[in-house]
């Protein structure tokens, strides 16, 4: 389907519709037909009464996005239907009604589409469609308009503020989460005039390039909300997802604010009484950190211990997290030797993990 | 001595108390598997032993150690540190390998002044997960390091002391066993790395360093200090791009055993077989580059349970790992030229379990001790310094069975210098001997109150001997006995000593006599003297107690007022010295011509007067000023000659007798004072 802009003189920002003043008026309109090129005046055009069967205009959505709307019909069953009454159609005639204001203008047959400019935002504007034909005697009609459409302009894309992952523990190298199901945390934003229809989630990964599109069953200008995902790739491998929102109008999040959180899952089955170190061996000379995971709360801290006993370093954990970090470095701040060492929760000679550095 | 032992034992408690202020710990640096320690009498001790050292495990602790062993040795450890990690040693030296050797290198190096050693040391730690950087289980790996120490080690030693030094070269290596390269890890050459390095140390016996001279050989032996340095050369594990260095460190140490016998009087009543208990006390300190510095203690005791078997409890503290370790041995001969020992460390920790490791260490081969280095000072062709040298060592090894030879031989030949301290070190009738001497020398030189001390410290010496049921002295040594009371103003005891002669002497007479008279026997003592006098006249010299026996009869009868026999006694003594003398000779102190002819002419000169023979009295003690000026009784003629001429010329008898009588009692008073 074409459209196409209006000609020049409908380009009209303002225009007042008065019957007397175009009467006055001494354009014509130049038309196209079996016969050739044509034109008709513009005075005559409006003195005419409808007597053809009005066209149809193909249904608008509710929200049209930015400050331009295209509005179509089809031009052949007019054309079909103004010939059956022996008429030709030589001109279509759109309007947009913007409250008190009117935007029209002319085009030529065989276009099947018409763009509005410089719409306004959050107005519910509507739009009808006619058409000239000229007759077999060369006489000129003029049909019914057509049953109005309508559609509200929604200039701007939805915001989208924040998303995270539930519990993801955000520790050194790569994130993680426990338990192939997670919970999406979303806030987003949309202008008044619009809201937020869909969230769109996208796994990528060694196993996985999909997107999933969540839509949303009342579409709100603001949106704070938990979703759930069950994430596609298997346990341990790297993922990535990015996440976007789209309103009502189709318009999407900018892009600029699309954030990638790269992570991986545990399983469950992992959770064993015990601990879990991560990447092992490690290499902190490259700036690698050794992650010690746990799955038991209350556990504050424990120490580092070399195969000797000797005391490497004591670590703490940071609030509302369930994991140690160590940089291989001792008390003193230097770097130890390649070797094992130990990791022992204070209290708890029963809870270790063994950690190289290599 | 107590003092000593209280002040020591202050000081190591003090020492002990202190160890928890200090900071803790080295932690994470490349070749701590080397540095940890091995042996079960160093774990136990604390890992206070770079003084020490003297077994295999001197490998590992001081290389020079190992010439200090006393056989050849075994010694194998195996034991789970913390979490399934293994640590194993394995350990040899062979002390003083070859006794006779040709060839100079060889000498040098495998003679019976080196030890050779070998050492191994591995570190095992398996059940590491792999997992990659998303926590993913790749499979299990494990980690070796191992240490192979080759050392060598020589003994050096003169009268300053012994000084042992030694190297050992070092074979290290690093494995990561198991790794799989995965997706993420690059593991470069596959984790294994190999490299080398060198320690290097020395410990030093004082004998007779100048500077410590002031202390007792007794409590001086028992001290070693030891220095080890570590990682001179230093080893290094290789990584994907970087690189682990092992530090260097020092490591300084003081041990120190206590004999119990020379701590403890034997009057205390403590049983005998206490003699043969001591411990031995160590303290190391250690400094590591960029690291804390450490410190260690460890005291281990020696208890003899039976002929030759050996308890030894032992304990120590360190700020290090354990805090605190404990431990004991067993030693038992198993064969005639093998012994068998047993370990057993318990190590503490504050956050993890407990830790008990078991060693057994096997003693063969011929013993490299006092009785084979007496064997090598005895050996004919060797110089007087090489004898001397092996005579050291055995006094160095201090105590055993033949400190008595060595020092002796050493007092009375070869380094007779240090007689004095080879003497307090032995003990008993040697060093009675000695102090006696001493005391007549000082006594001679008018040192009256140290030589008196003198004597009683060798009278001190003869006591314990005497007092024993059986009473195992001579008649040589019974007569010292008796001289040493005298000397020390115990006559009466000299008495009952003296009577216990079998074959009674000149000496004896004499020194009977000697203390009748001190204990105010005078008959007793005349006669005495008269015997030493009738048995002995035909050998007497210018220096004899038969001289002294003449004066002191003669003192004897001018004190009972029996002038003319008096007389008697100074006249001969006189005219048997007068032969012997040069007419021409000046009469001063440099002859040989001792105090008792100014005594004999100047109290034959008394002797006279009182007699009233008043001008050859006279006579007789102005030729004491003329012949002897320089002499006392010279001089205190001299004081007087103004007045005696005086009295002479107007002849003022009486006068002359009352300075005669003057002159015998500043003489009495003198007597009294050198007898108190």
């Amino acid at each position: 389907m074409t459209h196409s802009l209006f000609r020049p003189f409908m380009i009209i920002a303002v225009l007042s519709v008065c019957v007397s003043a175009a009467a006055a008026d001494r354009r014509q309109i130049d038309f196209q037909s079996s016969s050739g090129r044509g034109r008709i005046p513009l005075s005559a055009m409006v003195m005419l009464e409808p007597t053809l069967p009005a066209p149809a205009l193909v249904d608008e959505p509710e929200y049209t996005r930015g400050d331009r709307n295209t509005v179509y019909w089809e031009s052949g069953d007019v054309i079909d239907a103004a010939g059956a009454t022996g008429y030709e159609v030589i001109l279509f005639e759109v309007e947009a009604q913007i409250e008190n204001r009117l935007l029209w203008g002319f085009v030529d047959v065989g276009v099947d589409s018409a763009t509005f400019r410089d719409l306004p935002e959050g107005i519910r504007i509507l739009y009808r469609l006619r058409y000239y034909a000229e007759g077999p005697t060369g006489g000129y009609a003029v049909s019914h308009w057509s049953e109005p459409v309508h559609s509200v302009q929604d200039w701007s894309r939805p915001v989208l503020h924040a998303w995270n992952i539930r519990d993801m523990q955000h520790a050194s190298g790569m994130a993680w989460v426990v338990g192939q199901a997670v919970w999406i945390r979303v806030v987003a934003s949309d202008s008044l005039y619009g809201g937020i229809m869909q969230i769109a989630i996208h796994e990528e990964s060694r196993f996985s390039q999909d997107t999933t599109f969540y839509d949303i069953e009342s579409p709100a200008v603001y949106m704070d909300t938990l979703i759930p995902y069950p994430l596609r790739t298997p346990a341990n491998e790297p993922i990535a997802i990015s996440l976007w929102v789209v309103d009502v109008a189709g318009q999407v999040s900018d892009a600029g604010s699309i954030v990638r959180h790269e992570f991986f899952w545990w399983t469950h089955e992992e959770e064993t009484p015990g601990l879990i170190c991560y990447p092992n061996p490690f290499h902190p000379a490259a700036g690698e950190k050794s992650v010690i995971k746990m799955n038991q709360p209350g556990i504050e801290s424990g120490r580092i211990f070399d195969p000797f006993g000797n005391l490497i370093i004591r670590l703490t954990k940071p609030a509302g997290t369930l994991f140690f970090e160590w940089d291989g470095t001792n008390r003193e701040g230097r770097r130890v030797a390649r070797g094992g060492y130990i990791f022992v929760v204070d209290g708890r000679q029963d809870l270790y993990c063994k950690i190289a550095v290599y | 001595m107590k003092k000593h032992t209280a002040k020591i034992c202050w000081a190591g408690w003090l020492l002990a108390a202190s160890l928890p202020l200090f900071a803790d710990g080295e932690s994470g640096h490349a070749g701590l598997f080397l540095r940890y320690g091995t042996g079960g009498r160093a774990l136990g001790m604390g890992r206070a032993f770079v003084a020490v050292a003297d077994d295999a495990s001197g490998v590992y602790w001081n290389p020079a150690g190992i010439v200090g062993a006393e056989r050849a040795e075994i010694t194998t450890l195996y034991s789970n540190l913390y979490y399934d990690s293994q640590f194993a040693h394995f350990g040899f030296v062979l002390p003083r390998p070859r006794e006779n050797v040709k060839n100079r290198l060889a000498h040098f190096l495998i003679g019976p002044s080196s030890a050779v050693g070998f050492g191994w040391v591995g570190l095992g730690m398996s059940g590491f997960e792999q997992r990659t950087a998303t926590g993913q289980l790749v499979g299990d790996f494990g980690i070796g390091e191992n240490g192979f120490l080759f050392g060598w080690a020589r003994e050096t030693m003169g009268l300053w002391g012994v000084l042992q030094y030694g190297l050992h070269i070092k074979l290290v290596n690093q494995h990561f066993s198991g790794l799989v390269q995965s997706a993420g890890q690059n593991f470069g050459k596959g984790g294994r790395d190999w490299s080398g390095g060198m320690d290097a140390g020395f410990t030093f016996q004082p004998i007779h360093t100048p500077i410590l001279r002031i202390v007792s050989l007794k409590y001086l032996l028992p001290l070693r200090i030891g220095v080890a340095f570590q990682n001179l050369i230093q080893p290094r594990w290789s990584g994907p791009g970087d690189r682990d260095t092992f530090p260097r460190a020092i490591r300084a140490g003081l041990s120190y055993r206590f004999n119990l016998k020379d701590w403890f009087s034997s009057t205390w009543g403590i049983t005998s077989w206490l003699e043969d208990v001591s411990f031995l006390l160590a303290v190391d300190k250690e400094y590591i580059t960029d690291l804390p510095s450490g410190t260690y203690f460890g005291i281990e005791g020696q208890i003899p349970v039976f002929e030759s078997v050996f308890f030894q409890p032992r304990f120590g503290m360190n700020n290090q790992t354990e805090n605190f370790s404990a431990g004991a041995g067993l030693s038992v001969p198993f064969t005639h030229a093998a012994a068998l020992r047993l370990d057993y460390a318990l190590v503490t920790h504050p956050h993890l379990p407990v830790d008990s490791r078991f060693f057994m260490t096997v003693q063969f081969g011929d013993l490299k001790g006092p009785g084979y280095f007496k064997k090598l000072a005895r050996r004919p062709e060797n110089t007087e310094k090489e004898a001397r040298n092996h005579l050291l060592r055995i006094t160095a090894l201090y105590p055993n069975g033949e400190v008595d030879f060595a020092a002796g031989a050493l007092a009375g030949f070869q380094d007779t210098r240090h007689a004095r301290r080879y003497f307090e070190l032995t003990g008993g009738l040697g060093r009675a001997d000695y102090l006696l001497a001493d005391a007549r020398q000082l006594l001679k030189e008018y040192k009256i109150q140290r030589g008196r001390k003198r004597a009683t410290q060798a009278a001190e010496e003869y006591a314990p001997l005497f007092m024993q049921r059986d009473n195992p002295l001579r008649d040589r040594e019974l007569i010292d006995f008796g001289e040493a009371l005298i000397l020390s103003g115990y006559a009466n005891d000299a008495i009952e000593v003296l009577g216990q002669v079998e074959e009674e002497n000149l000496r004896t007479e004499f020194l009977l006599a000697t203390a009748k008279r001190r204990d105010g026997n005078l008959d007793g003592a005349l006669e005495r003297f008269q015997n030493a006098i009738r048995r002995y006249e035909s050998e007497q010299d210018k220096n004899s107690m038969v001289s002294l026996s003449f004066i002191q009869s003669g003192e004897i009868l001018l004190e009972k007022q029996d002038y003319k026999s008096a007389m008697l006694y100074f006249e001969t003594l006189l005219r048997n010295h007068d032969k012997a003398l040069d007419p021409e000779y000046p009469r001063v102190l440099i002859f040989r011509d001792d105090y008792c002819l100014d005594d004999a002419r100047f109290l034959l000169g008394l002797t006279r007067i009182f007699d009233g023979q008043y001008e050859m009295g006279a006579a007789g003690l102005i030729e004491t000023h003329r012949f002897y000026p320089g002499l006392e009784y010279g001089q205190v003629v001299a004081d007087q000659a103004a007045s005696i001429l005086t009295a002479l010329s107007s002849e003022d008898w009486k006068e002359l007798d009352a300075i005669a009588r003057s002159l015998y009692y500043g003489y009495k008073q003198a007597q009294e004072v050198d007898a108190r």
